[in-house]
């Protein structure tokens, strides 16, 4: 039983930064390798906001998500939109010289040192019993939650508004997208947005829910696998590929070692990508694409 | 290339040598006496740098290989370099084997795994090979560190200054002049391999796939060649290198080591060799440049303890820079500095290139 | 100098245009659009009729191309070198030669993806209205645009940028891949198009004859270079557009070797 609860809480987790990534892929074909540093960022900017401003969670909460959605435009802005048009390979590399460049920054400005927001923020996250011998945390149960929400919210967004509909349009075809008059920055710079706030709330939930260190970021490596197997471009993917690299880490971590946990979504990832490179829901045209 | 006016080739052999001119002739002469007189006058510091700088040589003209001239995009690196570490320190500690059968043995694991890391290049490009190659690197580390963790050796592994019939290579200078002769040995396989035809069915399957294959490029064959050369000389650098320190730890090998190597070839310059030289002296020297100019302007001692994340984000920021800036790398800043003495006291560069 | 006495709506000067800072792709086109009028643009493979049309309708960062020389000048405002959306909110839409349409998106979606954002009502009476030109779309509403055929997608591709509102229609090779029966229905309905909504057009077109059917002027470009210029009668009753163009002169009859050594060449060259 907790070995169900503990899948399903760390495939939440997954979903959702595994939903920015595919986001940005999908609206820019741009492979995000900086996931996990968003990820890592918004747990430091709700730690700073705990420290600083608020001792309430949920305004810490809504004001760090404010700062995530905000650096996902500056990136946008001051890097990201020299590399439109540049090949695969050049925005990579800048998504992962940006990592490096993130990781050291929070080095620099937060050490790397061991904090707890939740301490700052003057709440605990208790442990609940769900049926006779599992446990789940107060976090835990928010991870879920919101990775529900968010995913409803998501789904809608770009199922029934204008916005989601030119998103998609600009990510399959950006030269008719513009000449029809769609701005293609303001989109791309959305998807950035919506990534960092998507990755950073995981990020912050996490924090809450263990610690905050720099390590954190190694858990958005993770997500390569959970959205290749997914499909890179099917948001809806990344659900079912979650629950496969969760449900592979759970069973390392059991049965085999803690350091093969390590490796064993990347096997799932091989595996994938030998019988079924576009994934569960992907298309198959997007390998032609990258 | 340009050259000031007044040199033409006359024969095809002119057209095959690879030192063109009796200027250049005069440069890499000086070039080679200063290399050779080098570790007699420098610091025992500067030596280690050098020394440093010839082995990532190796890799990072093999990642240039594959791809910067056959296009397969790796982040696999760190992977190849792990492997010959590996094979050497467990052929090692295992056997107690010397070097002249831990070197072809992590030559020959290389080229095994090279076919391994291949495999996923007949099917996939682009994000999706960058991706099957990131996996295979955390597979192959972790079968390291599983490795360390069974043995006991959880520390890392100490490996004994390796011994050609009675000489120990354990002197700095020894050192210096064997990964000289080693990187120089590298440079001119690759120059010559890029001059062959494998090199250009590398750039042709590079540009454009599907015409390579139509012009009767063995596109399955030359792409897995392609991988099978970049590792076996990236896992002998890797094993060189696990002589050179003496230890061996999963720590050393994770994916910085990997971005490190892809940073060496686009700040050098993608699809150059001359790139590849120019990347590895700056990616090497970096982290000492920002440590000597920390110390030379007298930072406060509470900021050398984030001299590592200066370091580390200083990296990234040039990386970006670079990337946007100056896409074509050092090479293009090299080609303009040396265009403008040439074409001095004109400006313009002459048509065509 | 007004033709049909009608009022300028689109000049272009001299204007040249660079790849990649080195090919240079036209040398000094200069032509001249006025309002309601049908103005076809000819020229064969690679003489730069299409460059002039992505001038015209904007480059993104990926074309790595500019215009160095000369201006467009759009009803009196410079517009060279602006983004591909900003010169479509001006009231210039093109429909492309390639990549028409958004193909995994339906055809309905394709529709309401074009920007002016005008209210959902609105937009939906102009579509209603729009593709009562265009029946067979209304009747594949709910496909996927990637399933259309040839000529549906071009007749969703015109519809699209008319959505836009356009002051000029820019179309490039409308003839492209599509069955003479159906060019001529697509020209006469772009024709009727302009004289019931009022948008002035300009053809880009290697299939001389089907354009300068519903042109009322034209132009030759041929090198980069507009070589030859006139109403659509002047054109198709020119003996050197017969014979190279409309492929229907006689070789006894030409002027003079002179004339015609220009156009031998360049047929000789792209074939």
């Amino acid at each position: 039983m907790q070995i169900i609860v503990n899948t399903v809480v760390l495939a939440s987790l997954y979903s959702l930064i595994g939903c920015g990534f595919v986001l940005i892929y999908r609206a820019s074909r741009v492979v995000n390798l900086a996931q996990g540093e968003l990820m890592a960022m918004g747990g430091y900017f709700l730690f700073t906001v705990a420290m600083g401003l608020f001792k309430e969670p949920i305004p810490s909460f809504l004001v760090a998500s404010v700062f995530s959605v905000g650096l996902g435009f500056i990136i946008y802005f001051f890097l990201m939109r020299f590399m439109a048009g540049e090949s695969v390979f050049a925005a990579i590399l800048s998504t992962i010289a940006l990592g490096i460049l993130l990781r050291g920054l929070i080095t620099l400005i937060w050490t790397s040192q061991l904090w707890h927001p939740l301490e700052k923020m003057g709440i605990t996250n208790a442990s609940h019993t769900l049926v006779k011998d599992a446990v789940i945390s107060t976090f835990g149960i928010v991870t879920v939650l919101s990775a529900f929400f968010i995913y409803l919210a998501l789904f809608l967004c770009l199922k029934f508004t204008r916005w989601g509909l030119r998103m998609q349009a600009v990510g399959e075809n950006p030269l008719l997208a513009s000449r029809r008059g769609i701005k293609l920055h303001n989109y791309y710079a959305l998807s950035w947005g919506v990534a960092a706030f998507t990755g950073g709330f995981a990020g912050m939930i996490q924090s809450c829910d263990a610690i905050l260190e720099p390590g954190m970021v190694a858990i958005g490596l993770k997500t390569f696998p959970v959205v290749l197997v997914g499909g890179l471009d099917s948001l809806a993917g990344v659900i079912p590929g979650a629950f496969v690299v969760a449900i592979a880490e759970v069973i390392a971590i059991n049965y085999i070692s803690p350091q093969a946990s390590e490796a064993a979504p990347f096997v799932v990832l091989l595996i994938m990508l030998l019988i079924r490179p576009w994934g569960l829901f992907g298309t198959k045209e997007e390998l032609e694409r990258v | 290339m340009a050259f000031a006016s007044g040199y033409f080739k006359t024969s095809y052999k002119a057209d095959l040598s690879l030192v063109e001119t009796r200027t250049r002739w005069l440069f890499l002469a000086i070039l080679i006496i200063g290399l050779i007189c080098f570790p007699f006058i420098a610091s025992p510091f500067l030596l280690d740098l050098a020394s440093q700088v010839c082995l990532s040589l190796i890799g990072a003209v093999a990642l240039m290989l594959l791809t910067g001239y056959a296009g397969q995009i790796s982040l696999g690196h760190a992977g190849f370099i792990a492997a010959g570490a590996y094979v050497t320190a467990i052929l090692f500690k295992e056997f107690n084997a010397p070097i002249w059968v831990t070197l072809p043995a992590s030559g020959l694991v290389g080229a095994i795994l090279g076919i391994i890391f291949g495999l996923p290049s007949l099917r996939l490009k682009g994000v999706y090979l960058a991706l099957s190659t990131l996996a295979m690197h955390f597979i192959v580390v972790y079968m390291g560190a599983e490795y360390e963790s069974r043995r006991g050796f959880a520390t890392g592994i100490v490996i004994k200054p390796p011994s050609i019939g009675p000489f120990i290579i354990r002197d700095p200078l020894v050192w210096y002049f064997l990964a000289l002769i080693a990187a120089v040995a590298a440079l001119l396989f690759s120059i010559n391999l890029v001059r062959s035809r494998s090199g250009r069915a590398w750039v042709a399957i590079r540009d454009r796939e599907v015409v390579a294959e139509a012009i009767g490029v063995k596109v399955p064959l030359y792409k897995l060649s392609a991988f099978v050369t970049g590792a076996v000389m990236t896992s002998i650098s890797g094993c060189l290198f696990a002589y050179y320190r003496g230890f061996v730890s999963v720590e050393a090998y994770s994916l910085f080591l990997t971005i490190q190597y892809v940073a060496m070839i686009i700040i050098g310059g993608l699809g150059t060799i001359l790139g590849a030289v120019l990347g590895t002296i700056f990616v090497v020297l970096l982290p000492y440049t920002i440590d000597a100019v920390g110390r030379a302007l007298q930072v406060p001692a509470r900021l050398t303890t984030y001299m590592f994340a200066i370091q580390y984000a200083s990296f990234g920021l040039i990386m970006i820079i670079f990337l946007v800036v100056e896409p074509g790398g050092l090479v293009a800043v090299w080609n303009r500095i040396r265009n403008y003495f040439i074409l001095w006291p004109f400006k313009r560069r002459p048509m065509g290139r | 100098m007004t033709r049909n006495g009608g009022e300028g709506l689109l000049n272009v000067e001299n204007m040249g245009v660079v790849y990649n800072n080195v090919s240079a792709a036209t040398h000094g086109v200069s032509l001249k659009v006025y309002k309601n009028e049908i103005v076809a643009l000819l020229g064969t493979n690679g003489a730069g009729k299409s460059s002039a049309l992505k001038a015209i309708s904007g480059f993104l960062g990926i074309d790595n191309a500019r215009v160095v020389e000369g201006f467009i000048e759009f009803k009196g405002e410079r517009i060279q070198n602006q983004p591909p959306h900003a010169i479509t909110l001006k009231g210039i839409a093109l429909v492309p030669e390639w990549g028409k349409v958004f193909e995994n998106l339906t055809v309905e979606e394709n529709l309401e993806v074009c920007v002016p954002a005008a209210k959902r009502q609105v937009k939906k009476q102009d579509i209603a209205q729009l593709l009562e030109y265009f029946p067979p779309l209304q009747k594949a509403k709910k496909r996927l645009a990637g399933y259309l055929s040839g000529g549906e997608r071009q007749m969703l591709s015109i519809s699209t940028a008319l959505l836009c509102k356009p002051d000029l229609l820019l179309v490039d090779e409308l003839s492209l891949g599509l069955a003479p029966v159906i060019v001529d229905e697509l020209m006469g309905l772009l024709k009727i198009i302009r004289d019931e909504q009022g948008v002035t057009i300009l053809l880009v077109e290697q299939n001389a004859l089907a354009a300068l059917g519903i042109a009322d002027y034209g132009y030759v470009i041929e090198n980069g270079r507009i070589v030859f210029a006139g109403t659509a009668g002047t054109l198709l009753s020119h003996k050197d557009i017969q014979e190279f163009y409309l492929g229907q002169a006689d070789r006894e009859s030409r002027t003079s070797y002179r004339d015609v050594k220009q156009y031998r060449r360049t047929r000789r060259w792209y074939g």
